[in-house]
């Protein structure tokens, strides 16, 4: 088994995991923030 | 007249046995297809491409064969799979998972088994790291995404990746329900999930997509194509001026680049290239990236219920995956099965969607990571 290889994969792993739950936790902040200003501008309306 | 008689036996005097082999395999995927239902829209066309392609002498690929002109059109400049997105986004309804944005992290979760599906397949020592994170994205659960990748790491295998992610995805029903009874109890299967419906102003949902698509291309630019026309089949969706566009990307457009995706992939399932350990192995793993995605999901639920108040089903976490909307189906199956008045639907479609999400993004990374780790090198 080449371990370099290996060590390769892992850095590969580690930072694409890491990655797809930092850009998914953006889209949730992202999210949170569209409705909260969604939710305040309806109530202005009101 | 010797001429004559070896050029009207000429397609029998060039068979090889390999190619019998790929007649048989082709007709199986045709089989699995019609008897068995399973992705009959891709299995049906990649088997019949996988017979034209091994035909002795055929004129549908080589220089000016069809299949050919297809492949370089369509595959090679990734033409395909971003009109497949764009179709995928108008049938997408982004918003049970805009009211419930949390479920996003199991779109997140349920990525672990591309990553180690890639160091499975690295350990073999028969795959370069390219080709391992190329089998990897099966675990995506997503063909596009498969196909995107493996078109630009391991063309050699572009047959079998495309062929074991749409297989794996149908047999999903098949395949999650023991990984998840596996790895939870009866207890934790009938924890129920409150549902509050919030109300999603239409300007959210015709923004959401906009800053998706900013914020996964600023972040990774490779990812643009793919977020991008994805997002943008969702915009014509959500907009409501454009309903006889959306109705075409749903319709007309998902089913001509369906038949001619299909047909395409068959065609490089060439025998010399698919008859291999290789192609063997990369339909085991397949395998094991689908189980990898599915406890990595109910793990990772079981996970943040250590720290949650209100508990989720860990189920939930099976759903993050890609495979839409059988694995959202399998889970809330599993759901009534143990308590019949259980009803966790919307938030397992809510994990589905994120999954969809989650698969792209994981794709693009692996595209953006994979050359940057061996530039380092």
């Amino acid at each position: 088994m080449d371990m370099q290889l290996i060590g390769t994969g892992l850095a590969v792993s580690a930072f694409g995991l890491g990655g797809v739950f930092a850009v998914l936790i953006l889209f949730f902040c992202a999210t949170r923030i569209m409705l909260a200003l969604s939710g305040k501008s309806a109530k202005k309306g009101e | 007249m010797n001429n004559l008689w070896n050029e009207l036996l000429a397609g029998i005097l060039n068979l090889e046995w390999n190619q019998i082999v790929m007649f048989a395999v082709g007709g199986l995927l045709i089989y699995l297809a019609i008897a068995r239902e399973y992705e009959p829209m891709l299995l049906l066309p990649i088997g019949f491409g996988a017979i034209l392609c091994n035909i002795p002498l055929s004129s549908a690929v080589g220089e000016d064969g069809f299949l050919t002109i297809l492949y370089q059109v369509g595959i090679k400049t990734e033409l395909f799979p971003v009109l497949i997105f764009i179709a995928a986004g108008a049938m997408i309804d982004f918003k049970p998972l805009i009211q419930n944005p949390f479920m996003l992290f199991f779109g997140a979760a349920a990525q672990l088994g591309i990553f180690l599906t890639m160091l499975f397949a690295l350990s073999t020592g028969f795959f370069n790291l390219k080709e391992a994170a190329a089998i990897g994205i099966i675990g995506a659960a997503d063909g596009p995404t498969s196909i995107f990748v493996a078109k630009e790491f391991a063309r050699n295998y572009l047959g079998p990746i495309s062929v074991a992610a749409y297989s794996y995805m149908s047999l999903v029903p098949i395949i999650q329900p023991p990984v998840i009874r596996l790895l939870t109890t009866g207890h934790e299967r009938k924890i129920r999930m409150e549902y509050h419906e919030v109300e999603v102003p239409k300007v959210v949902e015709i923004i959401f997509p906009i800053v998706i698509t900013l914020i996964a291309g600023i972040i990774a630019p490779i990812s643009a194509a793919l977020v991008g026309s994805l997002m943008f089949g969702n915009l014509i969706r959500v907009s409501g001026v454009l309903a006889r566009l959306s109705r075409a990307a749903q319709n007309e457009l998902a089913n001509l680049v369906t038949l001619l995706l299909g047909i395409t992939i068959g065609s490089t399932m060439a025998a010399d290239a698919f008859l291999d350990i290789r192609t063997l192995m990369i339909m085991g793993m397949g395998l094991v990236a689908f189980i990898f995605d599915t406890a990595g999901g109910v793990l990772f639920a079981k996970l943040l219920n250590l720290f949650l108040r209100k508990k989720v089903n860990p189920m939930i976490g099976a759903a993050g995956i890609s495979a839409f909307p059988m694995s959202g189906r399998v889970v809330q199956k599993l759901a009534a099965k143990d308590d019949p008045s259980n009803f966790i639907l919307m938030q397992a479609m809510s994990a589905n969607v994120a999954g969809q999400l989650g698969s792209v993004v994981a794709g693009s990374l692996i595209l953006a990571l994979v050359p940057a780790v061996l530039a380092a090198m």
